[in-house]
């Protein structure tokens, strides 16, 4: 059986690693002893998430961790009261759950009656509750009851929560938050709030909800709780009425739902909890858009679903028609590459070639690993203008100090050595590009991304001899630190326009902000995959640097929210491109806000954003006329309503991704591909709905579908633009 | 070949290639040439230059012309021969890729 734990204090502790921790953001594990009886366990009451209780007799999953952390506050003050209420608790939500296990997994709300029943085979059924609970908890090795483990269908759990449809009966007072039981179970020590992480983790499309659904689990837990231990204590009373008390004292609190309950930094601003609804109601072109969207749904007869049924009427597909195979002949400009490619030794002097074509060669060569030293050699003889290599794995030291160390750089104006790694130490660089003062001094642009051995003072010996860089590419040089980007700023203040310091994780982003406002011209910025960018780096990087920002790159920064879209979209209003990928925390109104702001974008890349169809739809709407690149990767709710509005909107479209959008139908594809007519490029990886319907009966000749059936991945990825600055002229 | 049927393409050194006309569209250049309404000199005598173009290249290209020709009329002809077989061969690629 569980071990019964001293409650304390509204500490934060860890519970103790025996006892198993329900993976359901239940706010806390109540050790249950092995006595079924309604030992006031002075220790801390488990609380369960009602699916949870309804589905397993497990121990009432502990307390949210997640919510403890970020909830120290409040919960102190309802301690005295749910440490109450917890001590009561004990089998009871093991009680609890053997009803709920009966009860279908549809029905969310953990009832009276499942609780009533729960209640009555108390003694008897603990042991089998405990069982079951211990095999309801999927996460962590938390021993509930007896040491047994406790498998959590979290999902469901999240589910129940997110829609708010647990009737909580507890009694607990709450700051509507379910704080309550966090305080108290906070008290515990169970690490059950790990599993909750890790549940909440699960749920990343979820993570607004997932406090919530935090809450309400551990409200539903607590309210169990309480509620068995009621029982526990007076028998007399009848369950049911207990029940109903619980839940007359507690309905109201399930009113409201908060957002979000992450707590952000101690210097950030107090997380504001914006209501999703907000955006809408600004003026602005984001909320006609709204509206617009609405109406369509409103036009519909009533027994459509407001999203599925208006495209499908439109869109006719063509007959299925062979002369699309008609043009498949590669050129010959392909034909000559690829055997340029497959016997590049025999190349002897690549003099008159012009750039694209080297480029498009050496391409060719790094993808099928048949780049070597003596086409590098070609390359970097007799002055060449640019050399772009997007692979230097194969080159080692001393074959890159032979070539370097002889070439004629006086012309050089692109240099791209991605992945160099293993061959550009600081001691080879000193060796090389670096030998002659001002030798590089035509350089614009330069990319040693995945320079993982370059120090800080290598980069500064780089940037003394390429004093006149534009565009400087410093993705994953992990030795890189704030003090290397403050000495590229203090050089290259007055010229830079594009800097990528992706995956740097040497850089801590606040620390580099005085550098980045001297930079002058600064149009590019990208910073994806940083931890330490945050919504008051946003913030106050865009406040100086907005009006002349072109790109943001901003993807993989989970930490940020709507405010610093929010922030972007007042202060950049000549934006073109975004990438927003992986930034999971964002909602709808993060759309209303660049909407609303920001009237130029071109490029929008989103992947895993919980966006909703009627937000995307509705952002199109209103600003969709410019776009070129959109990608809607894994923005699961995409659906007609985008369908429509891309359809009638993004006239300029060229590039097109969506993939993993499961609820896109094949009308709603073909509408957009017959009305985008500039498509050239359309993504459907994972789009296993799509069928033969759309890929043969739409009439867009000039589209490239890639990735439902076998698709060549290499040839599609895109290749960025060969220019060497991508806004403005050199 | 009826002579309204052909093109010539002259290159660098003054050798004049006469090809099909059908082959020759196969460049969108001498397509646009051939047939816009602009009034080109070589509209009326089917005749193009390339200056810049040595006599092997041009050679190699007309070459690739005709092949790129074939290679069009070979796949449709695939195609009509082996429509039936081609939904059970997609099935098969989307059940794979379903991996």
């Amino acid at each position: 059986m569980r071990v019964l734990r001293s409650t304390k204090p509204a500490s934060l502790t860890q519970p103790p690693s025996n006892l198993i921790e329900p993976s359901t953001p239940a706010k806390e594990v109540e050790p249950n002893t092995n006595n079924n009886t309604n030992n006031p366990s002075s220790s801390h009451s488990l609380r369960r998430s009602a699916r949870l209780s309804s589905h397993n007799n497990a121990v009432p999953p502990t307390c949210t961790q997640r919510k403890r952390k970020s909830l120290d506050i409040p919960l102190q003050l309802d301690t005295p009261l749910t440490k109450q209420t917890v001590r009561k608790v004990k089998q009871p939500p093991k009680g609890l759950s053997l009803d709920a296990v009966k009860e279908p997994v549809q029905d969310r709300c953990l009832s009276l009656r499942s609780g009533k029943n729960l209640l009555k085979p108390e003694v008897n059924s603990l042991d089998s509750m405990n069982g079951k609970e211990a095999q309801g908890f999927d996460q962590g090795g938390v021993v509930v009851e007896d040491g047994e483990r406790m498998d959590v269908d979290l999902g469901n759990v999240v589910d129940v929560d997110a829609k708010g449809d647990l009737s909580c009966r507890f009694s607990m007072e709450e700051k509507g938050k379910g704080k309550v039981v966090v305080e108290d179970s906070s008290s515990s020590d169970f690490s059950v709030t790990d599993y909750l992480m890790d549940a909440g983790d699960l749920f990343g499309g979820l993570e607004e909800e997932g406090g919530l659904m935090d809450n309400l689990i551990a409200e539903t837990v607590s309210l169990a709780e309480v509620t068995i231990g009621r029982a526990g204590t007076s028998d007399k009373m009848d369950p049911k009425e207990r029940f109903k008390n619980v839940a007359k004292e507690n309905a109201s609190r399930f009113a409201h739902f908060s957002v979000r309950e992450e707590e952000e930094d101690k210097d950030e601003l107090e997380p504001q909890v914006e209501e999703n609804g907000d955006v809408e109601d600004w003026p602005g072109p984001f909320s006609t858009a709204m509206k617009i969207i609405k109406g369509r749904g409103s036009n519909m007869s009533t027994e459509q679903k407001k999203k599925s049924e208006s495209v499908p009427v439109i869109w006719v597909p063509k007959e299925i028609k062979n002369d699309r195979f008609r043009k498949v002949a590669p050129s010959l400009e392909e034909l000559c590459l690829e055997i340029m490619a497959e016997h590049v030794d025999a190349i002897t002097s690549l003099e008159s070639v012009p750039d694209v074509l080297r480029h498009k060669l050496t391409q060719a060569l790094c993808d099928s690993r048949k780049m070597n030293h003596h086409f590098l050699d070609l390359l970097a003889s007799r002055s060449p203008s640019e050399i772009r290599i997007k692979d230097c794995s194969w080159l080692d030291e001393n074959q890159f100090t032979k070539t370097f160390e002889a070439i004629d750089a006086s012309n050089l104006t692109v240099l791209q050595l991605d992945q160099c790694g293993r061959c550009l130490p600081d001691y080879v660089l000193y060796a090389t590009l670096t030998h002659l003062s001002n030798k590089l001094s035509a350089l614009t642009n330069i990319s040693v991304k995945g320079a993982c051995r370059l120090s800080d003072a290598g980069l500064n010996a780089l940037i003394t001899s390429a004093s006149s860089l534009r565009s400087i590419n410093l993705g994953c040089c992990s030795l890189l630190t704030s003090d290397a980007i403050s000495n590229l700023a203090d050089k290259l203040g007055p010229v830079l326009k594009e800097l990528y310091i992706d995956e740097c994780f040497g850089i801590d982003a606040k620390r580099i902000l005085p550098a980045l406002f001297k930079l002058q011209h600064l149009e590019v910025l990208s910073i994806s995959r940083s931890e330490t960018v945050t919504d008051s780096f946003i913030t106050q990087f865009v406040a100086v640097q907005g009006h002349k920002m072109k790109e943001l790159v901003l993807a993989d920064c989970t930490k940020l929210t709507d405010r610093a879209l929010k922030a972007i979209a007042t202060s950049c209003p000549g934006l073109c491109g975004i990438d927003l990928t992986n930034v999971c925390k964002l909602t709808d109104a993060s759309l209303g806000h660049l909407a609303n702001g920001c009237q130029t974008i071109q490029t929008m890349k989103f992947r895993r954003n919980a966006f909703s169809d009627e937000a995307v739809a509705a952002y199109f709407e209103a600003r969709g006329g410019p776009l070129t690149e959109l990608s809607l990767n894994h923005v699961d709710k995409v659906a007609n309503h985008t369908a429509l509005s891309l359809a009638k909107h993004a006239k300029k479209l060229q590039s097109l991704d969506m993939s993993w959008c499961r609820e896109m139908t094949n009308e709603g594809l073909g509408l957009i591909v017959d009305s985008c007519l500039s498509l050239k490029m359309l993504k459907l990886f994972g789009c296993t709905q799509i069928t033969n319907v759309f890929t043969h009966g739409h009439s867009n000749e000039n589209v490239k579908i890639v990735g439902l059936e076998e698709s060549q991945i290499l040839k599609n990825i895109v290749v960025p633009d060969l220019l060497p600055l991508r806004y403005s002229s050199v | 070949m009826k002579k309204e049927d052909t093109v010539k393409l002259i290159s660098a050194e003054g050798f004049e290639f006469v090809i099909d006309k059908n082959a020759a569209m196969v460049s969108q250049t001498i397509r646009n040439m051939l047939t816009s309404p602009g009034g080109f000199a070589e509209t009326e005598h089917r005749e193009v230059t390339f200056p810049e173009i040595s006599t092997t290249i041009l050679e190699k290209i007309c070459q690739y012309f005709y092949w790129s020709l074939q290679y069009a009329r070979l796949l449709e002809a695939r195609v009509v021969n082996l429509h039936e077989d081609q939904s059970v061969v997609r099935s098969h690629y989307q059940s794979i890729s379903h991996i």
